[in-house]
């Protein structure tokens, strides 16, 4: 049993006009997960306390927040790893819905927005079978299929935080993702997003998203490769206007 | 249930000084003006010596200095952190590949950068005569 101070930003819309930390003293034992301790305070000290999480095993991505300054997944955060005073702050870059709980609209419309979705290159029905695919061709953008929409990546963004605007690295990596399964034909239905000013140029390869990545998608990997396709894509555009 | 989501401030200008990682990408973007500058002392010394022997000697002479060595080391030391920093970034930018049915790994891409410099290096050390 260890004890730590496990720092919280606090914030009620209802009744405070900007946030403040609350300390609380929290027994822990040698295997918890910040997570833990947080459902620790909720259980048995402030159940006002608002957060979201939901599978416990960094699959749902729902639990992201700021351990220490660096944003995580709290179910992932072994407390051991951390010294006795840990600070949790709401994920940074978003707006504070109430306490460590996040507004994520414009993550959503954003996603939304780069149809992160299979566009059959044919329709084909039923009767003719899959769409089958070898596995070098999956290759091509498994990792970047491993995303699990915990925004730690826009926590993380310096080019986020200063332009909001930016769509940013998870949406922007889905699209490649997508771009690249060759089953895909929806590129050009995608390139308003991806190939934009606020899209992949956006981006000055600051790197942090891949640092903070829990699933190794390397959303700074698939930008630049994106800027390469989406440069290449314009001259072709000039030269091979047919190809349009 | 009233909604008022609180918007946290970034400083616009001192974000790069809050973590160490962003300090260090804010250099690797600044050490770039290191290479720009010795880009000119390369432009400069063609125009001198376009300009005559007794320039080009000048300029030789200034470039030996010690005041033309020292900025040649900052100048130095700054390229090498360039250099280095965007090497470590090398596999990022590239596209997968495969070599012998195997997926080329990044330590592989940032060892060929590397390999790349020092022949590199080598060629123009053979070409000046210093080895
Ligand atoms: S790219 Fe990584 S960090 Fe970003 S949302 Fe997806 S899983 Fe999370
Ligand atoms: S609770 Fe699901 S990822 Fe942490």
């Amino acid at each position: 049993m260890r004890e730590i101070q496990l720092e919280v930003l606090r914030y009620s819309p209802e009744t405070d006009s900007e946030p403040r930390f609350e300390t609380f003293q929290v027994p822990c034992q040698e295997d918890w997960v910040v997570l833990d301790a947080i459902n620790h305070v909720k259980d048995h000290m402030d159940s006002s306390l608002t957060y979201r999480w939901s599978c416990h095993m960094a699959v749902c991505g729902s639990c992201g927040m700021m351990v220490n300054g660096e944003p995580v997944l709290s179910c992932k955060a072994f407390i051991r790893d951390y010294p006795d005073k840990i600070r949790v702050e709401p994920l940074a870059n978003f707006p504070i819905e109430k306490d460590l709980v996040v507004v994520m609209d414009d993550f959503m419309e954003k996603l939304k927005a780069s149809k992160p979705y299979i566009i059959p290159k044919e329709e084909k029905s039923i009767d003719d079978g899959e769409y089958l695919q070898t596995p070098l061709q999956l290759e091509a953008f498994k990792q970047y299929s491993m995303c699990i929409n915990c925004m730690l990546c826009y926590a993380a963004c310096p080019q986020y935080a200063l332009a909001p605007e930016f769509v940013g690295p998870a949406a922007l990596a889905l699209t490649y993702r997508y771009n690249k399964d060759s089953r895909d034909g929806g590129k050009a239905e995608r390139a308003h997003m991806f190939s934009k000013s606020e899209g992949v140029w956006e981006c000055s390869f600051v790197g942090a998203c891949s640092e903070v990545c829990p699933k190794h998608v390397d959303p700074a990997a698939a930008i630049q490769l994106g800027k390469v396709e989406s440069a290449v894509d314009y001259f072709k555009s000039f030269l091979m206007p047919w190809s349009r | 249930m009233s909604r008022r989501p609180y918007v946290r401030e970034v400083p616009r200008f001192t974000w790069w000084l809050k973590k160490k990682f962003y300090t260090e990408y804010m250099m690797r973007e600044a050490t770039c003006i290191a290479v720009a500058l010795y880009s000119a002392l390369l432009i400069i010394g063609l125009i001198r010596l376009s300009e005559g022997q007794a320039e080009y000697t000048a300029y030789l002479e200034a470039m030996r200095s010690p005041l033309g060595l020292i900025l040649q080391l900052i100048i130095l030391a700054f390229a090498v952190y360039h250099t280095i920093t965007w090497f470590k970034l090398a596999p990022k930018g590239m596209p997968p590949m495969r070599f012998k049915d195997e997926k080329v790994q990044p330590k592989a891409i940032v060892a060929a950068h590397y390999a790349g410099w020092v022949g590199v290096s080598l060629v123009i050390l053979l070409f000046v005569g210093l080895v």
